[in-house]
Parts: C-alpha cells; structure tokens; sequence
C-alpha cells in the first residue's frame, strides 16, 4: 500500500478511519495537505460523510443487524455432538 | 501485482480452488441474542477475566450449545468460510475433550477453549489449506482495484444529486443501501451496520468479533469504498432521472 501523501489510496483510508477513531497529528496533518490538493478526495469525504449520517438516521430495524450466518448448521451441531460422545465413549478416552 | 495485506499475506496466492462460499444473506438472523453490544459480548480469548464461569461441564456434549456458537463465530471471522470453521470448532472441543486435564482453571473454560481453537487455526493454515473465504480476497482485490498503482483514483467520485428530502425517496435509499450492503462479504456487511447504524464503539466492536481494531479499520474502510460505489451507480448519479 503507498503510503504517500498524495495517495489517495492511503487518504480515503484516513478519510473512513478518522469516523472510527480519532486520527493522530501526523495522520490530520497529511490528510489535510493531500484534500487541499485533491478534489476527487475532497468529495469522497463529503459523500461518505453523507452516507454516514443518513445511515445513522434509518430506524431501528431499518437494515438488517446481520448479513452473516452466525450459527452452525442443526446438521454440524449433531455432528459435534455425536463426535464427542463417540470420543467420551471410546475405551481409553 | 502483488499485494500484501495487514496480516503480512499475500492476497494473489490464496485460496482460488474452493467451494466454501457463504450462504450469507439468505439465511434467516439467529444472531440477536448474542450480538455484539449486548451484556453478555464475547471478550478477547487474552482477557482472563472472561465473564462465564470457571469450570468445563460434566457433560462435553453440553459444550456445544454453551460455547459453539461463540467459537464459531471466532473461527468464522478469521477463515471466512463456514464449513472450514465448522470443522475446526469440531476439532477444537475433542482435542478439549482428550485434554481436559490439562485445564487449570486458570481461566474460564471458553477462554481455555478459544487458546485451543487458535492453535487449530493456525495449524489448518500451516497444512497450506486456504485462510480465507474467495469473497474476501476477491472483495480486497476489487477495492484495491479502485485505486491505480501509484494510488490515484481509477475513477474518481462523481457528483451526486442531494440525499433524500421526502418520505418514499428515504425508503428507496434505505433498499439500496441495504441492496449494496448484500453484495459485501457478510462479515463485512454486518460490521459495517453495527458501527454505522447502531452506533457500536469500533473497540468493543473489535474485540467481540475477536479481530484487531486495526483490521476492523480496514474492512470498515473497504465497506465504505465499496458501499459509495455501488450507492453511485444505484442512486445517486445526477443524470438518472
């Protein structure tokens, strides 16, 4: 990744993590050198800066919380299950 | 090209014969009792002050219930596939059950659980089988894609109309918000909401999905790319009406 100060690679990355943390001087300080240079990033910052508040502004319930499968499978559960026991049962285990 | 991610891997050489995909959006949420944010979130393995209680059950079948969930999701996070993590939490609670003595008590029995199913992690890298899920690498591909070597825009961003005033067009964006979201990695997706819509500190987000905040910055990071984008070309492009 460059990690120069005209990237805009690395300036879109300052852009988003500066929503999740508070940036460090030096990183305030380079991003702010490259926007005074780059229009393309200045309207990324504007427009995701825009996307953020409206997202924070959906109601409750409005999305989906999860998009992820965040449980096994019934098939896998009985699966470990039967495992174990199997092991448990085994002589010597 | 070659590009190296955070974790000091290289993205080219990864996993490119695998049939692990995610199901994904369309399987219906199980996730709500045990969220991130809720009382009860899942703490970094490290912390040795785990909220659960300090003993292994009599009944290992029990385990399953009490912490596969848990450790699922921790195995998910980091091989990105769901039969991968299936199989390693598997592994993980009969090596437990063959070292259940070696146990202390030192820590809480799902802390102890998660040191062994760190270690299968690793050894299921080390045997050369792929780390991670084809929609992540593909994901970290495309976003590095936006970007040209020298790190200049591709394509810039383009002017955008004004977000919505009225009632019906706020729903129409809220879909295709939603609609973008679901073409995201759903790990992805799913971080991307809770820090956005319900407001979760990245720490503690972090910390409950057992990743480094650093590589939270970063998927959260190629969430918002990839959600501008996709937003760019669904809605707010001037000329689309």
């Amino acid at each position: 990744m460059s990690h120069s100060p005209r990237s805009c690679r690395r300036a879109t990355f300052l852009i988003s993590t500066s929503l999740d943390r508070p940036l460090t001087r030096r990183e305030r300080l380079g991003l702010r050198i490259h926007l005074i240079v780059c229009p393309a990033c200045r309207r990324y910052r504007k427009q995701v800066r825009r996307l953020r508040a409206f997202i924070a502004g959906i109601p409750r319930g409005g999305l989906p919380v999860s998009f992820l499968k965040t449980q096994f499978s019934p098939e896998a559960r009985d699966r470990m299950i039967a495992a174990l026991q199997a092991a448990e049962d085994a002589p010597g285990g | 090209m070659k590009l190296v991610n955070r974790a000091g891997r290289t993205t080219t050489e990864r996993a490119r014969h695998r049939r692990c995909a995610e199901t994904g959006s369309s399987v219906p949420s199980r996730a709500n009792d045990d969220r991130p944010g809720g009382d009860r979130a899942p703490r970094a393995p490290d912390d040795t002050h785990a909220p659960d209680e300090v003993t292994a059950a009599a009944d290992p079948a029990s385990w399953v219930d009490e912490h596969g969930g848990y450790l699922f999701r921790f195995a998910l996070h980091r091989v990105g596939c769901v039969e991968t993590a299936e199989d390693l939490v598997q592994e993980t609670f009969l090596a437990a059950l063959r070292s259940a003595r070696s146990f202390e008590g030192r820590s809480s029995f799902r802390t102890w659980l998660t040191g062994v199913l760190r270690h299968k992690i690793v050894d299921r890298m080390r045997q050369g089988q792929p780390a991670a899920d084809g929609t992540i690498d593909a994901f970290e591909r495309w976003s590095e894609g936006l970007f040209k070597d020298n790190g200049k825009w591709r394509r810039g961003p383009q002017a955008w109309r004004p977000l919505p005033g009225n009632d019906d067009e706020r729903t129409e964006l809220t879909k295709a918000i939603e609609n973008c979201l679901g073409k995201l990695p759903p790990q992805t997706a799913e971080m991307f909401v809770l820090r956005e819509q319900h407001d979760v500190p990245a720490d503690r987000l972090a910390d409950s999905l057992g990743i480094t905040t650093a590589h939270l910055w970063v998927r959260l990071h190629r969430a918002r790319l990839a959600l501008r984008k996709c937003l760019e070309s669904s809605w707010f492009q001037e000329d689309r009406r």
